[in-house]
């Protein structure tokens, strides 16, 4: 992803920051594989999240600590656990399930009224379009389950994506960078 | 980096020499000399053969080792007619060569039907797949019937969702298989294993866990880790049905181990499971096959 690592060594920061971001989303949405895609590594080998991956994404000026966190319903009850200082949130939705609509809305607005993530830009990936009958990401961020265009005291984005092939992960990288740039 | 110019010079100059030394001194050639000695253990012999065959210079050799397809006559009889070892004089070489070379073959065939069940997505049209989830519910749950087929009872089987055809996600067929042959085989130990995994505070997901040490148990074989294990206690080919055994001990392992580290919470999973990945690889490496005990030996 050349353009993104531009834009990062393009940043005025001298010395290499850490930031904090947290990949959440419901079980199977895509996460870990997101993930697998952003450092190149292969996916053919994932297995369900227990627990958490972390995965730094570092270039001279910025070390993304990514934390990829299972998403069973089971283990959401850990999430909080995972809130402090974090930086950016990355909110994976599965497009194409769209029985779950109203499951991943809930669960995003209730992060969104968590204290500890108060006013954390949230980037929404609107994942698995690759899929025939994938949502597309105008209809997501304009539907009632996720409610997005309500959101007022964060910055937030969506951004449609296939963590297989790859296409759209660098654009929603590009937005983080580039939020948390004009927010110091 | 010294490590790494020794093994070049051993193999590139030493060995060689060796090899050229003690055939002038004993008048046979390395595959013989291994096939001719009387070793304690068989899966020693072909330990031996299989490093002869990968640090051999002829193409034909190495890929004897490599070839998931191996026709095992025609191997023989090309290293009688290269080597020119004479059946009359030597009678029990192609019988030895062959046992090893089932051995070595076989285990590179069962790496390739593995990859296959792997690559095998679950699918809930295909009424195979389908007749397998059921099984595995009524071999784990004997006394609950399943309500019907997407459900949250599948919850209490340690899947994540109410559909389980979405959680052997990159273990595809061979995660099911796994676990339908540990709940079929050894019924006690899974469904005991189950009850473990429900544990208040110590509690971790039994079909997920299981998937992910599907995938565990397939990186050992995948970089060859099972190799040795194999000639040691199997004679002949390896079978899937070997795969799924080490499968059910490495699962009865893992419960113990996770109880015996008495992790905080189901979040350190994946600590847990790189250091008892660690272990197991340890115990492979050294060839002590505790953690492969023989409780399962006795099942035939």
């Amino acid at each position: 992803m050349p353009y993104f690592l531009d834009l990062l060594r393009k940043l005025k920061h001298k010395h290499q920051r850490e930031l904090r971001v947290l990949l959440l989303g419901l079980d199977n949405a895509g996460k870990t594989t997101i993930l697998k895609s952003l450092s190149k590594e292969g996916h053919e080998n994932i297995s369900p999240t227990r627990g958490f991956n972390i995965k730094s994404l570092k270039n001279k000026e910025w070390n993304l600590n990514v934390w990829d966190i299972g998403g069973q319903r089971k283990i959401r009850p850990y999430w909080r656990n995972y809130f402090e200082n974090t930086d950016v949130l990355i909110y994976v939705v599965d497009s194409s399930d769209r029985t779950r609509f109203e499951e991943t809305g809930e669960e995003l607005n209730e992060l969104l009224e968590e204290e500890k993530l108060q006013r954390v830009p949230v980037l929404v990936f609107a994942n698995k379009q690759d899929l025939v009958g994938a949502a597309s990401a105008s209809d997501l961020s304009d539907g009632d389950a996720l409610n997005l265009q309500s959101i007022r005291d964060r910055p937030w984005q969506i951004q449609a994506c296939s963590a297989l092939s790859g296409e759209g992960l660098e654009d929603g990288l590009t937005w983080v960078v580039k939020t948390i740039n004009s927010k110091k | 980096m010294w490590n790494r110019i020794w093994l070049y010079v051993y193999f590139t100059w030493f060995h060689p020499m060796l090899k050229w030394v003690l055939r002038r001194a004993t008048g046979k050639c390395e595959l013989l000399r291994i096939c001719c000695n009387s070793y304690t253990k068989t899966g020693h012999k072909t330990k031996d053969i299989e490093n002869a065959l990968k640090t051999s210079k002829l193409r034909t050799f190495q890929r004897m080792v490599v070839d998931d397809d191996l026709n095992i006559s025609e191997a023989i009889k090309y290293t009688m007619s290269i080597k020119d070892i004479s059946p009359k004089i030597y009678p029990e070489f192609s019988s030895t060569l062959k046992a090893s070379l089932r051995q070595i073959s076989g285990y590179s065939s069962l790496v390739r039907d593995i990859e296959a069940l792997k690559k095998e997505k679950y699918s809930s049209a295909n009424q195979s797949h389908e007749k397998s989830l059921q099984k595995l519910w009524d071999l784990m749950m004997p006394n609950t019937k399943l309500d019907q087929r997407i459900t949250k009872q599948w919850g209490e089987l340690g899947f994540q969702g109410d559909d389980p055809a979405t959680d052997f996600r990159g273990m595809g067929i061979l995660g099911l298989d796994n676990l339908v042959f540990f709940a079929e085989n050894y019924n006690g130990e899974a469904r005991q294993t189950m009850i473990h995994s429900q544990h208040p505070t110590l509690w971790y997901s039994y079909a997920i866990v299981g998937i992910n040490l599907t995938s565990l148990v397939y990186d050992l074989l995948k970089d060859g880790l099972l190799r040795e294990h194999f000639y040691y206690t199997i004679t002949g080919e390896p079978a899937i049905y070997h795969f799924h055994r080490i499968y059910c001990q490495v699962f009865t392992e893992f419960d113990r181990f996770w109880f015996a580290e008495k992790p905080k919470s189901v979040m350190e999973f994946g600590s847990v499971r790189d250091k008892f990945e660690k272990k197991v690889v340890g115990l492979l490496m050294k060839n002590d096959n505790a953690i492969l005990h023989n409780n399962y030996t006795g099942m035939s």
